[in-house]
């Protein structure tokens, strides 16, 4: 790593401590039972938010390098929308089983994983069929959730309803996640390659894209089943770094996973208090956030052009 | 490493069949042929990257690995982050040979370029260093010209006949008719019912380029 490498990450890494510290005791002497709401409360919902900020990072990178497409994430094909919509008929059909809903998007992100691998993922060599196929899919399923949701009145895209048994369940996942990654990780770099220069080093491809694809949409779904889709964080986070740091996938990982977290950290501060004691969607403020973010990037790519 | 009545084809769409032949080792064989004849689905077959539709490949304990005509790289990746990952099982005496490849592909200087802003001339010499560096007996190289300038086609030339002699097999496909005299001891000509082999000096004359390649002239 050079120095300049090191300082961003510094530099990321202490503006997340930053915004969790910030997050757990601002306005908090206003409150008469103030240990409370840092338990019950600010605590489960910050560590969720250090869990979204991993997931929507670490998902963009490993289905951008698995499917060989940077310029995708699980938002554009539809793994994020699924989970959603999952949620949204659970709360219409069997809302006592919501609470279970980290486990629930966990699930979905995965069927809905399976059902682009046995459809559009087999012509991902086809760019333009792999992004318009998923968009069609996401935006489907993100149709069918306003259809749902429409009457019900539901909202659920803030982080402020957090309970403990979602982070519970969320740790739970990530630790499942973690153990796939150690058995697979070493091969992140090699989706570098072509496929014909894998198979020559007989690396079994189709099993390592398999395992690290479920980490993605595992950890997006579960999510996502709280903090409603964000359409482009993943690829805008990834890309940025990766413009940024020109560093390979492996190396990557840190800088994108902090960076996601310090975006999602942001988002959620300015949701919670910048209309204080009225909370805004997590989601849209994420995305509003990274607008800018998404500008800096079409103008590094058009100075390259 | 022998070969019978191979057959090719995508879909429905034959490319090539009743393909026979040998490559002959410590030699270089050069297949000629037309466009979208079939030279590369044929290096493919041999590799045992794609699965012939009939037919047989014999393969006597010895590796083998194909050189694509066409490489992308899909992320960030540094000359010699590609180049370190054939040299992920060799012996420390390799490494010097390792940097003369280097050296002779003028690579030196471009070792922590991003491969993907590279010339298309630089790129080809990354992949062939890639290829040359490779622990295999055998190399396939799919026009491993591609690209080159006048000056890196020598030194390619130069290198074939120096790892030729230090007992390496290769198969390579060209579009080069004096290349392949100069370069090569036998010739290949595909055709869509058969694989027209022999010595060089005996199968590379007027009529056979002339009727295989389908020109009507060599000028
Ligand atoms: N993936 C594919 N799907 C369908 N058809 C293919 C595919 N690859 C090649 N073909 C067809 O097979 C035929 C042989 O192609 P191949 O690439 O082997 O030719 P080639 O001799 O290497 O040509 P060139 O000199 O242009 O490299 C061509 O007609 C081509 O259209
Ligand atoms: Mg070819």
């Amino acid at each position: 790593m050079t120095n300049k490498q090191k300082l961003s990450f510094g530099l990321m890494f202490s503006g997340c401590i930053f915004l969790a510290l910030f997050q757990l005791i601002y306005k908090i002497e206003s409150q008469s039972d103030w240990q409370l709401i840092i338990i019950q409360l600010r605590l489960p919902r910050l560590i969720f938010e250090l869990g979204t900020g991993l997931a929507i990072g670490l998902s963009a990178v490993l289905l951008a390098a698995t499917l060989r497409q940077p310029y995708l994430d699980g938002s554009m094909i539809g793994i994020a929308s699924g989970s959603e919509l999952t949620i949204a008929l659970i709360t219409v059909l069997i809302p006592a089983s919501l609470i279970y809903r980290v486990l629930i998007g966990a699930v979905a992100g995965i069927l809905c994983l399976l059902l682009l691998r046995s459809s559009i993922f087999k012509y991902h060599n086809r760019v333009l069929f792999l992004i318009i196929g998923g968009f069609c899919l996401a935006m489907f399923f993100n149709a069918l959730t306003t259809i749902l949701t429409e009457s019900s009145g539901w909202a659920g895209k803030s982080l402020a309803n957090v309970t403990w048994l979602d982070v519970g369940w969320l740790a739970l996942i990530t630790l499942v996640a973690i153990v796939f990654w150690q058995k697979n990780s070493r091969y992140l770099d090699y989706f570098a390659l072509p496929e014909l220069q894998t198979k020559q080093l007989g690396i079994d491809e189709a099993k390592v894209a398999l395992s690290l694809q479920l980490i993605a949409a595992g950890l997006l779904g579960a999510v996502t089943a709280v903090l409603g889709t964000v359409f482009f964080a993943g690829v805008v986070v990834n890309q940025l770094i990766r413009e940024y740091t020109h560093l390979g996938i492996a190396a990557r990982v840190p800088f994108v996973i902090v960076f996601s977290i310090l975006d999602v950290l942001l988002a959620d501060t300015v949701a919670h208090f910048i209309f204080y004691p009225t909370e805004l969607p997590t989601n849209a403020v994420l995305l509003v956030l990274l607008a800018p973010a998404f500008l800096m990037l079409l103008m590094r790519w058009s100075r390259a052009i | 490493m022998q070969f019978e009545e191979l057959e090719a084809s995508y879909g429905s769409k034959k490319v090539f069949s009743k393909i026979t032949g040998e490559i002959v080792r410590h030699n270089v064989t050069t297949i000629l042929g037309p466009n979208g004849s079939g030279k590369t689905t044929l290096m493919l077959m041999l590799a045992h990257l794609m699965k012939p539709t009939t037919g047989k490949i014999k393969l006597e304990n010895d590796s083998l690995f194909y050189l694509p005509q066409r490489s992308e790289v899909y992320d960030y990746m540094t000359v010699k982050q590609l180049l370190e990952i054939t040299h992920l099982e060799k012996a420390e005496s390799d490494i010097k040979q390792h940097n003369q490849i280097i050296a002779k592909l003028g690579l030196t200087k471009l070792l922590n370029n991003d491969i993907n802003s590279l010339s298309g001339g630089q790129q080809q010499r990354v992949w062939l260093a890639y290829a040359f560096l490779q622990p295999a007996r055998i190399l396939l190289l799919d026009e491993p010209l591609t690209y080159l300038d006048v000056k890196y086609q020598q030194v390619f030339y130069r290198m074939l006949v120096q790892e030729k002699s230090r007992g390496r097999t290769f198969l390579i496909s060209l579009h080069d008719i004096e290349f392949a005299r100069r370069c090569s001891e036998y010739v290949w000509f595909l055709t869509p019912e058969k694989l027209v082999t022999g010595k060089t000096d005996k199968i590379l004359i007027l009529e056979n380029i002339l009727h295989y390649l389908e020109i009507d002239s060599i000028n």
